[in-house]
């Protein structure tokens, strides 16, 4: 379990977050969603290390990461993707893929200076590591030796997804992964993170795309203001007046 | 196993030195082909910190001073043997870097460019002013001849080989780490910080990593430095060598060693091409210079690799 308490975040006098308890299970597909502003992002952020919260906890499978740094969150097991991309644009896809698995290669410094033969083996084990994960995310052969960068929008929030995923994730949070992609793209990125939850990884999908939430996650909750107003299955939320209110209030807005 | 484009060419590099230097028997000519090596070591070293972690510093002529006293004081006061002189005066430089690296780790861009400037040019007061140490800048230090294990090896053609040598093991080391994870984790760092940390790379430490083996590289370019010029004063070790290593790493390739080797010897070399130009030396070098950013941005080595390619789309357009 993915077990967020009470975490509270001010920026100034904007209270960000206020008193967030969340709770994503291995293997299913858990969805915030609310208006721009309501705070996803930042408790993303929090979650994943990158900004400190002023109170609460985090803890994956029981062992507490609050105030880890970034990289120490990874190596406990939660990969997350970003909501502006953040790829690592002048590498190959595959290059991108094969760095995601920084964490599980064991060689030491040396062996890596000196090139011996188990860091060449390693080095094929990553890459073949690195071309399943693009396959399971679709992005094919013909994109591998592609300079990262130059892929169209919706295929480099793919490959942050399988870039994520090479650090073999418990828990994977994904920041608005539908961001730019047309209904088709949509549905079949939703029957991949079905897939992966399949798969065993928790999920934590923060997402705009209000169909792709409601046809694909196990649980919602609905953020507004920094707060948790509701929470619940798809039928559940979408019945409830306060979340038509805030949520659909903000897409008429748009 | 397959070998980048970027390890056979600096393979090729490696390879055509000694047969350069045995179509001369011109000392000078000679001479200059050595201190073009020994640059180059120090520039394979600023490759790793700003082309692949994108760790700018205006500080190296720092360590290559420090590998440089480093070495003549362990050989001159210890007699220590000069190899291990050498390896001693490299390691010294390594500590500082890594030393340096945490409280440089925060800073980007033109505030990390501005402290390793600083850094340089408080290290060029000390290696002025410790004169018990140095010799400040008058009168110098001095070294012995180099040898091993007893035996003299410094002749112009016998120091060739050693800085050659030390070449080879700066351009292996660098091409391993260009071509595995670390050097992987060293891009991810310079592209997004952010990402390199979300898939459990420790920034600081690849920050300080880097630091600590391009301060070493450049400490191993000083010690073979002080055996070839074998007297010298604290001037080497101005901001006018950091900014020509600088000059190197840039006009060569920023994402290859190889193009840090060219770029060593082009910043070696044209200098004196350009003697015979007498008054317009420092006009001719300039507008080369300009030329060369102008046409080739990412350097004279991805330059010219990218030509065919480049070749071929136009004649198709
Ligand atoms: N680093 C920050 N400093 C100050 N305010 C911030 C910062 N990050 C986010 N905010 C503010 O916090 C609120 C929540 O933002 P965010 O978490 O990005 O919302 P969402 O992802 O739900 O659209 C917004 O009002 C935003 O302007
Ligand atoms: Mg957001």
């Amino acid at each position: 379990m993915l077990a967020i308490r009470n975490l509270n975040k001010r920026f100034g006098g904007l209270h960000a977050l206020r008193d967030v308890s969340i709770d994503a299970p291995p293997g299913q597909i858990t969805a915030v969603i609310g208006p721009n502003g309501a705070g996803k992002s930042t408790l993303m952020n929090v979650i994943s290390g990158f900004i400190s919260p002023d109170g609460g906890s985090i803890t994956v499978a029981g062992t507490p990461i609050t105030g880890m740094k970034p990289h120490e969150i990874c190596r406990q097991g939660l990969a997350r993707t970003f909501q502006n991309l953040q790829m690592f644009s002048d590498m190959t896809v595959l290059e991108t893929v094969i760095t995601g698995r920084t964490r599980h290669r064991r060689a030491s410094l040396v062996a890596n200076l000196l090139m011996t033969p188990r860091v060449w083996h390693d080095e094929k084990d990553a890459a073949q590591h690195a071309q399943t994960l693009l396959e399971t995310m679709q992005i094919g052969p013909s994109y591998w030796q592609r300079r990262a960068g130059d892929l169209p929008y919706g295929l480099q929030r793919r490959v942050e997804i399988a870039r994520a995923l090479a650090t073999e994730p418990a828990y994977m949070l994904l920041d608005e992964p539908a961001a730019g992609l047309n209904d088709e793209e949509s549905v079949a990125l939703g029957s991949t993170l079905r897939e992966l939850a399949g798969r065993g990884i928790g999920i934590v999908l923060i997402e705009h795309d209000i169909e792709l939430v409601m046809n694909f996650s196990r649980h919602i909750f609905v953020m507004d203001a920094g707060g948790v107003i509701a929470d619940g299955t798809p039928e559940q939320v979408r019945s409830k007046p306060e979340v038509v209110k805030a949520y659909l209030g903000d897409e008429h807005g748009a | 196993m397959t070998l980048t484009s970027d390890r056979k060419l600096t393979i090729a590099l490696l390879v055509a030195l000694p047969v350069a230097a045995a179509l001369t028997d011109n000392a000078f000519y000679k001479a200059v082909l050595v201190f073009g090596m020994i640059n180059a070591v120090a520039a394979v070293g600023l490759c790793l910190m700003l082309g692949f972690a994108g760790q700018i510093s205006l500080g190296q002529a720092a360590f290559y001073g420090l590998g440089a006293y480093g070495t003549t004081l362990m050989a001159s006061r210890f007699g220590v043997e000069p190899v291990l002189a050498i390896a001693a005066g490299a390691l010294l430089s390594m500590a500082v870097g890594w030393s340096i690296s945490r409280p440089l780790s925060r800073l980007h861009d033109h505030y990390l460019a501005m402290a390793t400037l600083a850094f340089g040019i408080i290290m060029f007061i000390v290696f002025a002013n410790a004169r018990s140490l140095t010799g400040g800048l008058d009168p110098g230090t001095s070294i012995a001849k180099f040898s091993i294990m007893g035996r003299d090896l410094s002749s112009m053609n016998q120091l060739f080989w050693v800085v050659w040598v030390g070449l080879v093991l700066a351009a292996f080391v660098a091409g391993n780490i260009a071509s595995n994870q670390i050097g992987r984790s060293l891009l991810a760092v310079k592209m997004s910080a952010a990402a390199a940390a979300s898939v459990g790379i420790d920034v600081v430490r690849a920050k300080a990593f880097v630091f600590a083996i391009g301060a070493l590289l450049t400490g191993l370019s000083g010690g073979l430095y002080a055996y070839f010029a074998r007297s010298f004063n604290a001037t080497s070790f101005g901001i006018g060598y950091s900014i020509e290593l600088l000059m190197m790493v840039v006009l060569g390739s920023l994402s290859r060693v190889s193009g840090a080797i060219v770029g060593a010897f082009i910043i070696t070399v044209l200098p004196v091409v350009f003697e015979n130009f007498e008054d317009y030396k420092t006009l001719t070098f300039g507008v080369t210079m300009v030329i060369i950013m102008k046409y080739m941005p990412s350097g004279l080595v991805d330059g010219i690799l990218g030509l065919p390619g480049r070749l071929s789309r136009r004649a198709k357009a």
